[in-house]
């Protein structure tokens, strides 16, 4: 089918409405305590997004690395809106070298046909959650982690599945980094400000979503400052298993492909009943950051370590985190 | 707010992609014996009758059971891609091959367990090897395949140490009824020795060499080399399950098929290895065998084998006929 040009309303107005769609659904990425550091600019057949500047967090983040890459996974997911709706699209990864914020820039070029793949991945994007809880005892079998590691190659990153030693290593580093925040006043204030109770409205990790009581893990869990409401079981997570997404450059642009790769992974696991979680503390900390890049021997850069496991069909399904409404986050332009 | 991205495909594109995914269902020695018409915003279902193995199954049992697992598989597809769909079973004495009819009512919400089990139908292998179970399946393993079922008014029965005796006795006599009969063997012959061309037929790589075993499990190769080693195991723990229904029509065959579909499906989600076996229900003595074994309460359709084999090394894919083959348009 030959890209086709659209002169009618009709077509303006389906065009309009897929690009609504694609950033609407985008919603559902995750992000760093659901920030939601994006901003989509709607503007006839383009569709831009940017990061967030009022919801970056300043001390945890100072780099945006953490914002950018949550922005990544919402590009990832507009894209697989827009393929679903059958819409072939021109996607330019930081359009504009003066302005940094400016992450992408997608144009509708034309009509293909739908794509019932990127339809299954629409459902499983509302599916999608983080779990905190301790994974099941069942270990993820190769051929799950060698499609994991697929998805995100396909998304120029790479993944590294960290070996049993190292994941002293890892464990250390997250200690430290956690320590080092938690001894930050004005990092205690920042994690305040977006979980627990007086969270900004849409936004923010509830009590609900956070651990009551420390999980059994090899890794200590994000110390949210104060227990959640989330039950958790005694199981303990050995059947874990730890891997890191990293890529050839510390640049947004590879930080946006570590995003896309990031939605691309947790999707494939997703679909396969495998639970993710991200561990960004040691990401956080520039002297544990260090020792994240020893981990992958310093052949690359490192940008978030995720644990994967077989999700405990035991437990009861996870409540929802708020999202911001779609009018909150696409802008119009008055034309 | 609502979100309004759920179907963004038409209809008949979402059908056309639940009727060539559910092709990847099992069916009595893949002979793949259905067919799909999309129309508008519905999906028919006919039974092929030119595949129909009118030797080992002369009134179309199996043939309408595998169109049975079709069914489900279709179903399952179109509830992951979060289209809410009835099925009618239909018996139209003007179009008496007419099975079923799926038709498209909105939106579903998308479960986890919708996602498990599409993962499933689309990673789900017929294991032959005997299982190398080390432990009897748990009892709420074997609780959750049997209650699969039920929805479709089919049920599961769990054979015990006796029973399961009385299954290797009945499997035994079939075996040694169908080696006999030359009619049996060219037509046996005819769906495991295809053209390696062929997009149906049981390939000798999906066979497993004969072993001694409780129950037997059917030679698939029986002229030529099976492809998948036996393995260590030895089927001492594994678990036998027989289908049985009230009532011995052509639409408690369906739901069989169906409930045969959900069983298996939920299997894969647990991690647990199967394989049908149908012999035993080929031969009529044999199936009275199997009836006496269960009991007197309904007839027995199928058996399926359900045990632990995870360390062993994966299967290959069956083939399959291509969609173009097998889906038209109203």
């Amino acid at each position: 089918m030959s890209a086709t040009i659209h002169t009618s309303d009709t077509d303006a107005q389906a065009i309009d409405q897929a690009l609504t769609e694609a950033a609407t659904l985008a919603r559902h990425a995750p992000s760093i305590h659901n920030t939601q550091p994006w901003r989509w600019r709607l503007s006839g057949d383009e569709l831009d997004l940017y990061l967030e500047k009022d919801r970056l967090l300043t001390v945890t983040d100072p780099d945006s690395l953490l914002a950018t890459l949550s922005c990544g996974a919402a590009l990832h997911h507009a894209q697989i809106s827009l393929a679903a709706g059958g819409w072939h699209t021109n996607l330019t990864r930081m359009p504009d070298l003066q302005d940094p914020t400016h992450l992408a820039h997608i144009r509708i070029h034309g009509r293909q046909n739908p794509s019932p793949q990127a339809q299954l991945r629409v459902q499983t994007i509302q599916l999608r959650h983080t779990d905190r809880r301790p994974v099941s005892g069942t270990s993820i079998s190769p051929q799950d982690l060698a499609d994991i590691t697929a998805a995100v190659e396909a998304e120029g990153t790479w993944l590294h599945v960290l070996r049993p030693e190292q994941l002293y290593d890892l464990a250390a580093a997250t200690d430290h980094a956690q320590r080092t925040e938690a001894s930050e006043t004005q990092w205690r204030e920042e994690l305040a400000v977006w979980t627990g109770g007086t969270r900004p409205e849409g936004t923010g990790i509830p009590g609900a979503a956070i651990p009551a009581s420390n999980p059994q893990t090899p890794l200590p869990g994000r110390d949210f400052g104060h227990p959640g409401t989330l039950p958790v079981s005694t199981a303990h997570d050995k059947a874990a298993v730890f891997v890191m997404l990293y890529g050839d450059g510390d640049q947004p642009q590879e930080w946006l492909r570590a995003g896309e790769a990031l939605s691309a992974a947790w999707l494939t696991a997703a679909e396969r009943g495998i639970s993710v979680l991200p561990l960004s503390a040691p990401m956080e900390v520039t002297s544990t950051r260090e020792v994240m890049r020893q981990l992958v021997s310093r052949l690359g850069y490192p940008y978030l370590v995720l644990r994967l496991g077989v999700a405990d069909p035991a437990d009861p399904a996870m409540p929802h985190v708020p999202r911001l409404p779609a009018e909150q986050i696409i802008q119009r332009p008055s034309r | 707010m609502h979100d309004k991205h759920l179907l963004p495909i038409p209809a008949g594109d979402l059908l056309y992609e639940a009727a060539s995914v559910a092709c990847l269902a099992p069916s009595i020695a893949n002979t793949q014996p259905w067919r799909w018409s999309v129309g508008d915003g519905t999906l028919d279902l006919r039974a092929d009758r030119t595949r129909q193995l009118t030797i080992a199954d002369p009134q179309g049992r199996l043939m309408i059971l595998s169109c049975g697992t079709v069914l489900h598989h279709a179903s399952i597809v179109l509830a992951a891609l979060g289209a809410a769909a009835t099925t009618q079973r239909l018996s139209d004495p003007d179009d008496p091959d007419l099975l079923a009819r799926l038709t498209i009512t909105g939106l579903h919400q998308v479960t986890a367990e919708d996602m498990r089990l599409h993962h499933a139908l689309r990673t789900r292998r017929t294991d032959r090897r005997p299982f190398l179970g080390l432990a009897p399946l748990p009892d709420e393993v074997i609780a959750l395949l049997c209650n699969a079922s039920i929805p479709f008014g089919v049920t599961a029965h769990e054979f015990d140490a006796q029973q399961t005796g009385m299954l290797g006795l009945a499997v035994q006599s079939a075996a040694i009824i169908e080696n006999h009969e030359a009619a049996y063997r060219e037509e046996a012959a005819t769906w495991t020795r295809r053209d390696p061309s062929a997009r149906d037929g049981v390939p000798p790589a999906s066979a497993v060499a004969q072993v001694a075993r409780t129950v037997a499990v059917r030679d698939f190769a029986p002229a030529g080399t099976p492809g998948l080693a036996v393995g260590p195991g030895d089927d001492r723990y594994t678990t036998y399950l027989a289908f049985s229904t009230v009532h011995d029509t052509p639409a408690d065959w369906l739901r069989t098929g169906e409930a045969v579909s959900a069983v298996l499906l939920t299997a894969a989600t647990l991690g647990v290895a199967t394989s049908v076996m149908s012999d035993v229900v080929e031969i009529a003595g044999a199936r009275a065998l199997l009836h006496a074994a269960i009991g007197p309460d309904g007839y027995p359709q199928l058996t399926l084998r359900a045990g632990v084999n995870e360390s062993a090394p994966p299967i290959p894919a069956t083939p399959r006929r291509p969609a173009a083959e097998v889906i038209g348009k109203n």
